[in-house]
């Protein structure tokens, strides 16, 4: 079925896959340590809500559990929905600008060079060369676009970004970043354990006032990307005929390029490399739903959040008290999955 | 007015000049073939029409405006290209593949509306694609994709239609098939067409005017039976030919020298 007849009912499973995402969100604040039910939860989010909270009956829970649900448990659901919601949509659109289903967010380099600079981060501040509690997700963010600045300009020919170019200038950039990392790691045995953790990316440091600038950035930057949709669908079709249907192919990339880093910037920055969400939810979304950018992008956007929900609950509950880090439960589910893809393509002989 | 008009273009790859001052001027409602040697320009030319290549300043007009301070976007509100080979590499309708054509004319959040979609719909019954609506893009044949990607550019509601070897990858029905479509069209829509064509005899029997190209510049502009004699075709092919009239068209058939003759 086409688009254009389907429109409809892409609007309702949108909303209805919506509200699945709240009430998973809502469920999986009852899970943890503290035993929650599902109502008690629900009603201490009801108080919230200025009108409602008139209507109800007071809270039969203790407080320490407000503290918990509120404090502690939502700020991070909520942190992990961002992160997924931002790679996913930023992999989605990457995928289709670079024509390539191996794109990622971290295609440019953006992951490595965040990785290097959080690991110089915690290196100075274990020597006590930097102070503050900014400083890592500070380092994060600056290796992360310092990198993709550079992968641009060594890719850039003229005023051209050839796409081969970007891929080839980005894997050369990340070996180089790596490479520095593994000797800080060598050089630096006192805080090697808190620069591998932070490589393997967790959400558990969520707090209010993060949220507060990341979930306004990447819902506001994924409504920017949705809005490329119709120009990517004509890019699939090839950057010439693309161009002869009105898009300037050049500014796109650049535009495209630039409002997807910085969103992966960010987003690293605050949880360290979560791998494998932003490569595999578009990929899901595209088997079930079709390629069509108006569609993968939106379905990227909710089936990211919930999957990092889903994946950052298990982390923290799976092994209790213990917690695995939410990039290899990411990992740990997503290259199954990754690989069922891969035979799938082997058997149909087409990937996307 | 004239819907094209070139103006002393000339164009550059690095030190190898391509088109060397080439000027021609083209009419609303006809169909132009271009033709010529590898090598002779035709690419470049129309890259540069289309501004996939920058052309200099004041050198081609498109319905009175320069293309070189023309967006992109405006171009292709009166600018269609139907490529050689469209490589399909996502599951599209042909429905939704058809309504990309509309494009141009949309505004960002903008949603095609019930008229692009009459617009699309009467493109495709035109064509012939219209049973297919709902089949993927991927699996048609080539000379259904082709009919499908005109379908397209006729959505686009050009003024001016740009063909580069539209044919050479169908078998001779299509080939036909597509000639006919795009000349009904052009008839019915005051449409400027034009096609680059390799087989001369097609490019005799559909178009109105030729457009032969040497060495980056228009050799000869004309009628078929002004441009098509054996004299030019020694001077641009450098091959000897004999040039008959096509006893169904009335318009020059060529049949090329070859090595092997019957023995009478």
């Amino acid at each position: 079925m086409s688009y254009f007849h389907k429109k409809n009912l892409y609007r309702k499973l949108f909303l209805g896959l919506f509200l699945g995402l709240i009430l998973a969100m809502v469920f999986a604040t009852t899970l943890g340590a503290a035993d929650l039910s599902f109502r008690d939860s629900l009603h201490i989010f009801a108080e919230r809500i200025p009108l409602l909270r008139r209507l109800l009956p007071p809270s039969t829970v203790a407080d320490k559990y407000q503290v918990i649900l509120w404090q502690v448990r939502m700020p991070r659901i909520l942190l992990a929905a961002t992160v997924g919601m931002g790679l996913s949509v930023v992999g989605a659109a990457l995928q289709g600008l670079f024509k390539n289903p191996m794109a990622d967010p971290y295609i440019m380099g953006v992951s490595s060079g965040a990785a290097l600079g959080a690991s110089l981060g915690i290196t100075l501040l274990g020597l006590g060369i930097l102070q503050g509690g900014f400083t890592v997700q500070l380092m994060a963010f600056i290796g992360a676009l310092l990198t993709v600045y550079l992968v641009y300009e060594i890719a850039k020919v003229g005023h051209r970004v050839p796409i081969t170019m970007l891929i080839l200038a980005g894997v050369a950039i990340s070996a180089m970043a790596s490479a520095m990392i593994s000797i800080l790691l060598l050089l630096n045995r006192d805080q090697a354990d808190q620069i591998i953790f932070w490589t393997m990316g967790s959400v558990a440091a969520a707090r209010w006032k993060q949220l507060m600038w990341l979930m306004p950035l990447v819902m506001g930057s994924s409504l920017w990307i949705y809005s490329y949709g119709r120009t990517l669908n004509l890019l699939l079709s090839g950057e010439d005929a693309a161009h002869g249907l009105g898009v300037d192919v050049e500014k796109t990339k650049k535009q495209l390029l630039f409002i997807s880093s910085i969103t992966v910037a960010f987003v690293v920055s605050v949880s360290g490399i979560i791998g494998f969400v932003g490569l595999i939810v578009p990929h899901g979304v595209r088997l079930v739903l079709g390629g069509d950018h108006r569609v993968l992008l939106p379905f990227s956007a909710l089936m990211g959040a919930l999957f990092m929900v889903f994946s950052d609950t298990l982390a923290r509950t799976l092994l209790a008290p213990m917690e695995i880090p939410v990039g290899a439960v990411t990992a740990l589910f997503g290259a199954p999955y990754f690989i069922f893809l891969l035979y799938r393509a082997k058997r149909k002989g087409g990937f996307i | 007015m004239s819907s094209l008009r070139i103006r002393n273009l000339s164009f550059h790859y690095g030190d190898q000049r391509v088109l060397d001052g080439f000027t021609a001027t083209l009419h609303p409602g006809k169909f132009y073939c271009v033709l010529g040697p590898n090598g002779s320009g035709k690419t470049t030319l129309l890259k540069n029409i289309q501004k996939l290549l920058a052309p200099k300043k004041e050198a081609v007009y498109l319905c009175g405006k320069d293309v070189s301070e023309t967006s992109i976007k405006e171009l292709a509100k009166v600018l269609a290209t139907v490529p050689q080979e469209t490589s399909m590499t996502f599951d599209f309708s042909v429905l939704d593949y058809v309504l990309t054509g509309r494009a141009p004319h949309l505004e960002r959040f903008q949603r095609e509306s019930q008229g692009d979609y009459e617009a699309a719909k009467e493109a495709m019954e035109h064509t012939g694609i219209w049973p297919y609506q709902q089949k993927s893009v991927r699996a048609l044949s080539g000379g259904e994709l082709q009919r499908v990607i005109i379908a397209r550019a006729m959505v686009q509601d050009p003024r001016v239609l740009l063909l580069d070897e539209p044919i050479s990858h169908l078998d001779l029905y299509h080939q036909i098939h597509v000639l006919e479509l795009v000349k009904q069209y052009s008839r019915k829509k005051n449409l400027t067409v034009v096609a680059v064509l390799h087989d001369i005899n097609l490019a005799s029997a559909y178009g109105d005017e030729m457009l032969l190209l040497k060495d980056g510049k228009v050799f000869l502009q004309g009628e078929p039976h002004a441009v098509i004699h054996e004299q030019s075709m020694q001077q641009v092919y450098g091959m000897d030919c004999l040039v008959l009239e096509n006893p169904l068209t009335g318009k020059p058939h060529i049949i090329p020298h070859t090595g092997e003759r019957r023995k009478i």
